[in-house]
């Protein structure tokens, strides 16, 4: 019997060659792009598994506003059996780009090379690999920095800045001004002593025990403030440190910010995506393949339909069911194992590997791992594909063929149940076709291709509404020019900036902590429509929040900062509009009393001209245009992933519709036939037979489009929970009416094609049937 | 006695609506012949056929074919029946289209633990040059050739042909009919024929008549004659 199916398989694939190599490419197409997506994936998880005692990341940070003496920092190691290291920077400001100039690394977050070494000499540099691939730099080529040039001895990255941003806070990489630079101790020096310079004081630390952490944080907390190692404190530091020597300051600590690796958006970025695509990425697989089979299970049950009477004499004849429905779930399953094999062997192939990967490295700076082979991919795409279709196609063929033998042979195992629906109409094709579009089964089935295909269209379209509406919020909402975050907070700045306290907290977004701004702002503040009340148990949330965490007027938001046990919880009394950042709006005085800060204390001046105060005062300075360009560097982050839901949900989208219709038409044949007999014309045939689909078509379009959209919302709101921006998916109509229209012309098109078929049916058919 | 079918009775429909389709049919057939089932449209003969071959269920009486008693057996035991003892030749052949002659007849080769050989069943059948063929390539004459190869390789001891030259010419069928009665002296196979082509009746070791249900006449044929002489009668 093996031998016959596969004899039948191959006369089949002769037979009906478009519809099976239809089949074989839909199981190709998304074999390839599944096998290719994991594939990477798996080559980043196994990839930084085995680079780990390389690399040796840290488990957190902590930023100071003063260096830390060497005894503060051997006494924590010692008392907390914890590792510190210095990952000090410094930032040049040069045409336009921040170089942050690091020294090497030895024992914590270990930079790993692309090409080349570390510096042997003062004007060799370490650059960093998304800034040396988009200006097609390599070793022996050149670079300023200031006043100084230095030769590129090595392109490398580090592990705390796989999302190479300039501020933590960041959305997205931003590899077009902004890179980091190792050089040699003794340059970096240089760079640390130079007055021009503040340096940002980070220590990375890795503990023996995680329960080490809660004692350690505090301990560094506890760490009194000391100038005495500061070697380039300027006037307005010095002025700064004094006041807070004399309580003029309040209680502010030394300690900026004390991180745990997993709150760090520059780390493990690439890690937490690749998680997300091998989870989702096999899901979605498994969904995508029993959709296709599904849908071949419905071209092969009108297969069934037309043997009926093959069938049930072979029942009579003594065989089997089994042997029966092996005949007809084979070719599904063969098809299913070649698109798996092609898949597996295209998706494999380094090239195609290496445009996902490019994706993942285009907004990520990590290292170029060995490609894994997961034996689960082979599995995954020989096995998987097979097994689904065959179960899917046993489910669906299986009732079609519990038929007795003596109903199979007369056809009546057909029990199909009338809707008795009176129609108003006397017109008898206008009846007909009503009857007929209430009948047929196909329109369910159409509707669920529908559907499947519009959820990976909108998944794009909803990613491309979610940046557009981020941009044109932006544009809207951000009322001033520049925001500079200070540096030291002086006493009395004289300035014609509005002052604002902003505070980097954390909520809890399902698994994940989402960092972002808790923004003290003064009643009657200039730049935001926000109006908080003067109590710290109530706020109001910016859209962009609102929309990420759900809030509405009257819901709570628990936050929390760095690793401070202390909670907070707000009542959200007002939601207004803002920019893309999220940010919860609090009165400013309720933010100095949450954080212990003196009643005058602020760290960020905003201005809508050019800032009045002193450059050596400010640490960022922030523009519109920043927070856009952030916006648009996200676009290109995830316009791989777009295209890739255009291409794929449109090529599903016409196969699925061919074969389906193309079953329906086949389904409709001996009716049409029968109706040539009966003296009706082909267009009449045509009213009374195909109207119905293409009304069924439009129906499931109607139906499938809102349905998708709030499907594929969801599931954006889940691809994108680590990205901390507003979650706006709303498409202007337009954009309904456009991916309508276009499903129509294809459906139509489609049509066309197929209507060639209807042609070609004339009553010898119906004669042939007559018994 | 081959066949014995006593007080069979079998109705159409449920409660109010029952129709008495066979009514109480008493019947013999003896090992090795060949038996003709005659009678108009709707007097129930293929109603009878099927319930012989375990296609259909009957409301009471009995058929016993070859010391097994139909009325007893479970779907699975009838299923089993059907593939050891029965071949079926139908008037519409309904052969697997895109499998050629030799391999339709092998679907049901697999199911006999000793079938016949194919190639000799083919050439008995005068199908050996076209056992490569597509049935759609073929005649209506060569394709039930092709079915009754079918249900002979697994070698049924009761062939059941219902209707087997409805749907051909005269010529064909007298062609058809003398390779029925070939196989029949061939193979001592137990043939029923359920026709109502009355010029079948003389090539039959028995003929049972059907009427409204019920059997109308029932005897042996003492003046056989050979199907290839009916087509000159």
């Amino acid at each position: 019997m093996p031998r016959l199916l596969i004899k039948r398989f191959f006369r089949s694939f002769k037979e009906n060659f478009a519809r099976h190599f239809a089949q074989i490419l839909l199981v190709f197409a998304v074999v390839t792009v599944i096998v290719s997506l994991e594939r990477t994936a798996f080559t980043i998880i196994d990839g930084r598994q085995n680079n780990k005692d390389f690399e040796r990341i840290e488990d957190g940070q902590f930023t100071t506003l003063f260096p830390i003496p060497d005894d503060e920092i051997s006494k924590l190691c010692e008392e907390y059996n914890v590792q510190i290291q210095e990952n000090f920077g410094v930032d040049v400001q040069s045409e336009n780009k921040i170089y942050r100039i690091f020294r090497q690394r030895e024992n914590i977050d270990v930079q790993v090379f692309f090409e080349g070494t570390l510096p042997d000499s003062d004007y060799q540099a370490v650059i960093e690999q998304n800034y040396a691939y988009k200006y097609n730099i390599s070793c022996g080529d050149s670079i300023d920095i200031g006043d100084n040039t230095y030769t590129v001895c090595g392109i490398a990255s580090l592990p705390d800045y796989v999302h190479s941003t300039e501020h933590m806070n960041d959305i997205c990489a931003t590899a077009d001004r902004f890179l980091w630079v190792i050089v040699t101790d003794s340059e970096f020096e240089k760079y640390y002593c130079d007055n021009r310079y503040t340096p940002e004081y980070t220590y990375a630390y890795r503990l023996s025990s995680k329960d080490d952490l809660v004692n350690f944080s505090h301990a560094v907390y506890d760490m009194k403030i000391d100038d005495s190692h500061l070697i380039n404190a300027d006037e307005s530091l010095r002025e700064y440190i004094s006041s807070m020597q004399n309580g003029e300051n309040g209680s502010m600590p030394n300690v900026l910010q004390f991180i745990e690796r997993e709150d760090n958006r520059r780390m493990d970025i690439e890690l937490k995506y690749a998680f997300i695509y091998k989870s989702a990425g096999f899901s979605v697989g498994i969904l995508l393949i029993a959709m296709l089979a599904f849908i071949f299970a419905v071209v092969t049950r009108n297969e069934i339909h037309n043997d009926h009477n093959v069938i049930g004499s072979l029942y009579a004849l003594g065989v089997s069911k089994r042997t029966i429905i092996s005949f007809y779930i084979f070719p599904g399953v063969i098809v299913s194992f070649l698109g798996g094999i092609i898949g597996l062997t295209v998706g494999f192939l380094p090239e195609i590997t290496d445009i996902s990967m490019r994706a993942f490295h285009g907004v990520n700076s990590f290292p170029y791992y060995e490609l894994s082979n997961p034996l689960v991919l082979y599995l995954y795409s020989l096995v998987m594909p097979p097994i689904v279709n065959f179960a899917v196609n046993y489910i669906v063929l299986n009732r079609s063929l519990s038929h007795s033998a003596l109903s199979l042979i007369r056809g009546t195992y057909e029990s199909k149940k009338v809707f008795n629906i009176k129609l108003k109409t006397n017109n008898f094709i206008r009846r007909f076709k009503l009857r007929h579009l209430i009948e047929e089964r196909g329109s369910i089935i159409t509707f669920v291709c529908v559907l499947s295909s519009l959820i990976i269209l909108m998944l794009g379209l909803s990613t491309n509404a979610m940046i557009k509406n981020n941009v044109s919020s932006t544009i809207e909402n951000t009322n001033y020019k520049y925001l500079c975050t200070l540096k030291y907070p002086a006493k009395d700045l004289a300035t014609s900036g509005e002052k604002i306290f902003i505070k980097n907290v954390k909520s809890e977004y399902g698994e994940n902590n989402i960092i972002f701004s808790l923004v003290g702002i003064p009643e009657n503040s200039k730049f935001y429509s926000a109006k908080p009340d003067n109590d710290t148990d109530s706020a109001v949330a910016g859209k962009a929040l609102a929309s990420k965490f759900n809030l509405k007027k009257g819901s709570k938001l628990t936050f929390c900062e760095g690793v401070a046990e202390k909670e907070f919880s707000v009542i959200i009394t007002d939601i207004v509009d803002s920019n893309s950042n999220m940010e919860l709006y609090m009165h400013i005085d309720c933010v100095r009393e949450m954080f212990d800060c003196s009643s005058s204390f602020y760290n960020t001046v905003l201005f809508s001209d050019e800032p009045d105060i002193d450059d050596s005062l400010i640490y960022s300075k922030t523009k519109t245009e920043d927070i856009l360009n952030n916006i648009s560097l996200m676009k290109r982050a995830v316009t791989p992933f777009m295209w890739f839901s255009y291409i794929s949900s449109i090529l599903i989208f016409i196969a699925a519709l061919y074969l389906i219709v193309s079953t329906m038409i086949d389904s409709t044949s001996i009716g049409i036939s029968l109706i040539h007999v009966l003296g009706y014309d082909h267009f009449e045939a045509h009213r009374m037979y195909i109207s119905p689909i293409s009304y069924s078509v439009i129906a499931a379009l109607i139906f499938a489009i809102p349905v998708s959209k709030i499907i594929s919302s969801g599931l954006c709101r889940y691809v994108f929970s680590k990205f901390a921006t507003g979650m706006f998916f709303e498409l202007p109509i337009e954009d309904y009416v456009i991916v309508f229209l276009s499903a129509l012309a294809i459906f139509f098109f489609i049509l066309l094609l197929l209507l060639q078929k209807v042609k070609r049916i004339d009553t010898s058919l119906a004669l042939k049937c007559r018994e | 006695m081959f066949l014995t079918i006593t007080n069979l009775q079998k109705y159409y429909g449920q409660a109010d609506n029952k129709q008495l389709v066979l009514n109480n049919i008493s019947a013999t057939v003896d090992e090795g012949n060949i038996c003709v089932i005659m009678g108009p449209s709707g007097s129930g003969k293929s109603t009878l056929l099927h319930c012989i071959g375990g296609l259909e269920r009957f409301d009471s009486g009995s058929i016993c074919v070859d010391s097994v008693e139909l009325s007893n057996l479970s779907d699975k035991k009838l299923a089993a029946y059907r593939r050891n003892a029965l071949g079926f030749v139908f008037q519409f052949y309904n052969l697997i289209p895109n499998l050629t002659v030799a391999e339709n007849v092998d679907v049901c080769k697999y199911l006999a633990p000793s079938p016949l050989d194919r190639d000799e069943l083919l050439s008995f059948l005068v199908l050996e040059d076209k056992k490569n063929c597509f049935p759609n390539t073929l005649s209506g004459g060569e394709q039930q050739r092709c079915a009754i190869a079918r249900a002979l390789i697994k070698k049924p001891k009761l062939l059941l042909c219902d209707e087997p030259t409805g749907a051909l010419d005269s010529k064909t069928s007298y062609e058809i009919l003398s390779l029925i009665e070939k196989v029949n002296k061939e193979y001592g196979t137990t043939i029923l024929i359920v026709t109502h082509n009355s010029a079948i009746k003389p090539m039959a070791h028995k003929i049972i008549t059907i009427k409204d249900g019920a059997v109308s006449e029932s005897y042996m044929n003492s003046e056989r004659i050979s199907a290839c002489a009916l087509e000159n009668i």
